[in-house]
């Protein structure tokens, strides 16, 4: 046995959770009241339930989902702008509900390809004319209303025909979401102002990387986003809301003279564009990718690998995400073509004693860092719980959304959707707590030990991952897939850690969590854009670092190009005095 | 010798003042010209003189395309903005064939690779005028192409050693040598104020409120305007102005009987924003359509079999000759096995009449020319013109498609086919499209069809009443707008109408005429494609219009349902195909009605 200082490492969450106030953006004295979207939206959706309740399959629920995107995108590239675009859109998605709780039109219909059948996204006005927003709502009411009474018919069929369902679980759960709740609308002009200044900004960034030889693709990017979501329901919800962030990234792609390519990505983000790290820090950034790239062109090839690693903040917490999060998640406990793979581990443990894990749409803010998937109503209208998944390393809860699985019949607020695409339960803020930790040189040092005991040469240590994609399906293997940028070779007899390149991640969900044998007093957050079933919304992932007993890798299958045959025009530009483009 | 008649737009167009203030739109500056043909210059000399690799075939023929395009995109419905973006982008693309004219990397796709998504490198350029920094894309661009065309030429030769090339393929040419051609016409500054063409947007899409009985409509207006350079190994060296004007109206109803649902839309477009229709002939042309859902919400359904004389008038005479007769004027490459690739992805389209050529097509009196050198007529600028294509081929002035009803030739690109050889400045884009988009395919410019032997506008009812009644019937048909096909958000038309557009003709409004001339509109007919042996029997009205209008490219490729080219039609006002067949259209369930009442 090894002795380990342990350091109770428990953060205050609750101290992070920050208020983050927008009052000098938003627009004053607005209110509720003389809001003219949510007041159409409210009066429509009572006109259209006082007549629908007269049909002969009256709706038992319906809601209407606005959202108003409002985006401001920046693209340069080694110094010039490629793309500086403003757009804005507003979408609604109508959700009517015929059957009852138990059984209604968004039933899932076995063996069917059913992919269309539950509603699309429709574009209606932007400006703020109630008039025309009742008109665009009063015919998406309408086709909603026809296509739910039309699939309710199916879904009886279905159920009829078809075996007993193992999961009796209703459609839909009853929750209390009579909630109201007002933020002012924040328009992009006082929110995003220095449009021209930005340009300039990401314009130096990528210009870093002019004269880098490997580096066949650079660009420093900018998106600012804010997000409106309205929400009325025939429950009584009214709620209206603002998701903004603003997000820089720079990306740079190296080949190594094998041909792999080696991305590398830097990204921020931040609620307020002020809150994003200076210029001189972004640029200090900028020249570490450069000398990181240049080091990887040189970094041997992994070699198919099995043993301990340690895994930073980042990378675990994308690995928590994708291996572990997208699991808890309730529809894939419940739909039949989904592997359910903790569908009868309620109560059980999962996860080694000393872990905790929780997922807070509450939380804003993770140490210093702003955290992408704050929300304070769900897309469903229901306020956003903190769900503790793991306590002590065993199993408790599932995210949920309005749609129940056996033992679990109601919403825990994580009901979420791209503006347009019907909410699922999702993530949010994933948290990875561990109650037992060691400073990372420890962590380091249990890895060399458990490196030895295994008789291997080497571990490994992932430093950064670009994020990753999972696949949770029965008929495809249930394995996960996480991208690695940056990864060392952390040798057991001492020599200097290695950087090495083309690895991939590789293994299956459940034996990786049985492995984990420590954790770090350090934590670090992955704010990301998560996709899948209901759209793509922001999320984030946090974590300490973490040591697994074992780990697989494989080589990354490397791109089949050589280098560019000619060298870059830089060069050959370079070599006459006068850059005619600059002059 | 056919009277022309103007389109009556283009009179109000002539005679009344433009409505909106106009603001001059920044375009391509003198700079911008000299750095981005210095960039490609430059890079292609360096591709052509260096880019060779021990082991792979060398390069004969290298084009760069680059296209700066800056594109308004505006939409409303019932009075309110849905949509308003101001884009400006700039692309490349490069063209890069292997080994020689005879035998090269193309007309051949690798069955293993053909659903796989190109890695190929992003194709944007610096908006700012950086002349390495345009290199640097067209460097990446061209290796990247090189390596592939390799792949693909290694391939090509690996499957001709195991499988027999179709005997008439044999000895056909892979590419068509091009003279080296040098034009530079310069950019055209539009002229439009962006909140006024908001406004009269939204304007003319509040029309709509005024009619309660219209479900969903929307309009939409797009200024696009790209200035385009084409360089090539040939040594040609040429640029050019691409303007698109187009607004676009659709409206949505149900039947009140049966729920059928029932689209109208009208599309408007021109080279230059003041020769689109003003505000107020918008808004009438908003009423009318209004008027006609009106009617057709209560319109009888068509319930005959009726095999006769149809009489297209004015769009629909346009809509017909273009979808059924100049968009199939087309010759394209079948790959190396005789297989038409373009065939397998134009299932909702009408087919070449490339077997057709050197037969008849149309009656001994009908000729068929394509004019695309016009710049002007009639004091409309022609939308179809183009000083050289998209493959960088100067058109001929006169191009003979049709004569005396004989086809004498068909559209063509540089890659030759075993009907027609030789190109003839045809390759085309998608109007509005930028480089790297879609492949230029074969397709029509400025097309004038005339009939030597014409009726006058005023016979042609009376000639449409006679022929039917010799068939027995004691009404004739009239069509006077056929469903465009084009599928849109605000539209709601389903991916079975679109596909089904292809497999007949959908008139919308559709009439029977009686003898004693009235009209009675119809609803839910469906036309039966004309065969070649209707197409021969075509009647021409004297009047003839000069349409500009966007047509059918032959081909558009993958994932485009609907590729159009911008072009104008010079073709009589109103034709007359004597034997169509009319039907009830079948097997269709239609939405119910809205339930709940249109909101006041």
């Amino acid at each position: 046995m090894q002795k380990m200082p342990r350091s109770i490492y428990y953060k205050s969450w609750w101290l992070a959770a920050l208020i983050v106030t927008f009052s000098t953006i938003a627009r004053a004295q607005e209110t509720a009241d003389n809001d003219v979207v949510i007041q159409t939206m409210k009066s429509e959706l009572a006109r259209e339930h006082d007549a629908l309740a007269s049909q002969t399959v009256p709706p038992y629920y319906m809601s209407y989902n606005v959202g108003d995107e409002q985006t401001v995108s920046i693209v340069t590239s080694y110094g010039s702008i490629m793309k500086s675009d403003s757009t804005r859109r507003r979408t609604l998605l109508v959700d009517i509900r015929v059957g009852d709780y138990s059984l209604d039109n968004t039933h899932e219909i076995r063996a069917s390809n059913d992919m269309f059948a539950r509603g699309g996204a429709r574009s209606i006005p932007y400006e703020d004319n109630s008039e025309s927003l009742r008109l665009a709502l009063w015919r998406e009411t309408n086709a909603s209303y026809n296509a739910a009474t039309e699939r309710l018919q199916q879904v009886r069929t279905n159920k009829t025909i078809k075996v007993a369902e193992e999961d009796t679980s209703g459609d839909f759960s009853k929750a209390d979401a009579a909630n109201h709740y007002y933020e002012p609308e924040i328009d992009m002009a006082s929110y995003f102002h220095d449009r021209k200044e930005w340009e300039k900004r990401l314009a130096r960034y990528s210009a870093l990387f002019v004269g880098q030889q490997d580096i066949f693709e650079a660009k420093a990017t900018l998106d600012a986003s804010i997000v409106r979501k309205y929400f009325v329901s025939t429950e009584g919800g009214e709620i209206a809301s603002n998701q903004l962030y603003t997000r820089v990234m720079i990306m740079a792609t190296a080949k190594a003279d094998d041909g792999m390519e080696l991305p590398l990505y830097k990204s921020y983000f931040a609620y307020v564009p002020s809150d994003l790290p200076s210029d001189d820090s972004i640029m200090h950034d900028v020249y570490n990718m450069i000398a990181t790239l240049e080091q990887m062109r040189n970094a041997p090839v992994i070699s198919p690998f099995a043993g301990p690693a340690i895994l930073s903040g980042g990378p675990a917490g994308v690995f928590f995400h994708e291996i572990f999060g997208h699991r808890v998640e309730a529809r894939r406990e419940k739909d039949v073509n989904e592997g359910q793979t903790f569908k009868k581990k309620i109560g059980q443990e999962v996860l080694p004693t000393f872990m905790d894990v929780f997922d807070d749409p509450n939380l804003q803010r993770y140490d210093s860092t702003d955290l992408l998937g704050h929300y304070t109503y769900d897309d469903e209208g229901v306020r956003g719980q903190r769900v503790d998944i793991v306590q002590n390393g065993v199993l408790k809860n599932f995210l949920m959304g309005r749609s129940p699985i056996e033992g679990f019949p109601h919403s825990n607020g994580h009901g979420r959707a791209q503006p347009g695409k019907l909410p699922e339960a999702r993530q949010s803020n994933l948290v990875v707590v561990a109650k037992q930790t060691v400073p990372f040189d420890t962590l380091r040092a249990m890895l060399i030990e458990e490196c030895k005991r295994q008789g291997k040469p080497y571990g490994l240590w992932f430093k950064e991952v670009e994020g990753g994609f999972t696949l949770t399906g029965r008929t495809i293997p249930n394995a996960f897939n996480v991208l690695p940028i940056l990864v060392y070779r952390i040798y057991a007899d001492g020599r200097p850690d290695e950087l090495v390149r083309g690895v991939d991640l590789i293994g299956t969900p459940l034996a990786t969590f049985e492995r984990i044998m420590a954790a770090g007093n350090d934590g670090e957050t992955f704010n990301g854009m998560c996709g899948a079933e209901s759209g793509w919304v922001p999320v984030s992932a946090s974590s300490p670092s973490l040591l697994v007993r074992e780990i697989e890798v494989q080589k990354k299958q490397k791109s089949q190009e050589r280098l560019p045959i000619l060298p870059a025009p830089d060069a050959a530009a370079s070599s006459k005095s006068v850059d005619p483009g600059k002059g | 010798m056919p009277q022309v008649r103007l389109f009556p737009f283009a009179i109000l167009l002539l005679t009344v003042p433009v409505s909106f203030p106009s603001v001059l739109h920044a375009q391509v500056s003198d700079k911008t010209i000299a750095v981005v043909e210095r960039a490609m210059t430059d890079e292609l000399a360096r591709a052509k003189s260096d880019l060779h690799l021990p082991g792979l075939v060398d390069p004969f023929f290298i084009a760069y395309t680059v296209a700066d395009q800056e594109r308004l995109d505006l939409a409303a419905s019932n009075g309110s903005l849905t949509r308003s973006d101001l884009h400006h982008e700039r692309r490349e693309s490069v063209r890069l064939l292997l080994n020689n004219y005879q035998f090269n990397d193309e007309n051949f796709t690798d069955n293993t690779g053909f659903f796989m998504f190109s890695s190929a490198p992003d194709n944007a350029l610096p908006l700012d005028d950086d002349y390495t920094g345009i290199r640097r894309v067209l460097w990446l661009s061209t290796d990247d192409l090189f390596k592939s065309a390799n792949e693909n030429f290694s391939k090509k030769k690996a499957a001709l050693e195991h499988k027999e090339v179709a005997a008439e393929l044999k000895d056909l040419p892979d590419f068509a040598p091009a003279p080296a051609i040098a034009i530079a016409e310069p950019p055209i500054a539009l002229h439009y104020d962006r909140t006024a063409l908001e406004t009269m947007v939204k304007d003319v899409s509040e029309e709509f409120t005024a009619h309660p009985e219209i479900q969903n409509s929307s309009v939409s207006l797009t200024i696009t305007n790209s200035y385009e350079w084409i360089i090539n190994t040939e040594g040609t060296r040429v640029r050019k102005p691409v303007t698109l004007c187009q607004i676009e109206i659709e409206a949505y109803t149900q039947a009140t009987s049966d729920g059928q649902p029932i689209h109208l839309s009208r599309t408007f477009v021109a080279k230059i924003p003041e020769q689109l229709p003003t505000k107020l002939e918008l808004l009438n042309r908003v009423d009318e359509m209004a008027r006609d859902l009106i009617a057709l919400r209560s319109a009888p359904l068509f319930d005959q079999d009726y095999t006769g004389p149809v009489l297209f008038e004015n769009d629909a005479a346009a809509d017909f000759l273009s979808e059924n007769l100049i968009s199939r004027l087309f010759a394209q490459r079948e790959d190396l096995f005789g297989n038409d690739v373009s065939a397998i992805f134009s299932s909702g389209k009408r087919s070449s009449l490339k077997e057709k050529l050197n037969t008849r097509i149309l009656p001994t009196t009908v000729s068929v020319h394509d004019l695309s050198l016009t710049k002007m007529r009639n004091g409309i600028e022609l939308l179809g013109y183009y000083p050289f294509d998209d493959e960088g081929v100067v058109p001929p002035a006169d191009l003979t498609l049709v004569d005396k009803g004989i086809l004498k030739t068909l559209y063509m690109s540089r890659t030759p086919t075993k009907e027609v050889r030789e190109p003839n400045g045809h390759a085309r884009s998608l109007a509005g499209g930028l480089p790297g988009m879609t492949e230029a395919s074969p397709a029509p410019g400025i097309v004038e069809y005339k009939d030597s032997k014409p009726v006058p506008l005023s016979g042609m009812k009376k000639d449409l009443l006679a022929r039917a009644k010799d068939d027995g019937y004691n009404y004739g048909i009239i069509v006077r707008a056929i469903d465009g096909g084009i599928p849109s958000d605000e539209s709601g038309e389903s991916i079975q109408d679109m596909l089904a557009n292809g497999k007949a003709i959908i008139p919308i409004l559709i009439y029977k005429l009686l003898p004693d001339g009235t009209e009675q509109l119809v609803r839910g007919a469906e036309i039966g494609l004309p065969s070649i042996r209707d197409l021969r029997e075509i009647v021409s009205s004297k009047e003839m219009i000069t349409r500009n209008m966007l047509i059918s490219a032959g081909s558009g490729g993958l994932f485009s349902f609907s590729p159009k080219v911008a072009a104008t039609l010079i073709a009589p006002a109103d034709i007359l195909s004597p034997e169509l067949e009319v039907q009830r259209k079948k097997g269709e369930a239609y939405p119910a009605p809205p339930v709940v009442a249109r909101p006041n």
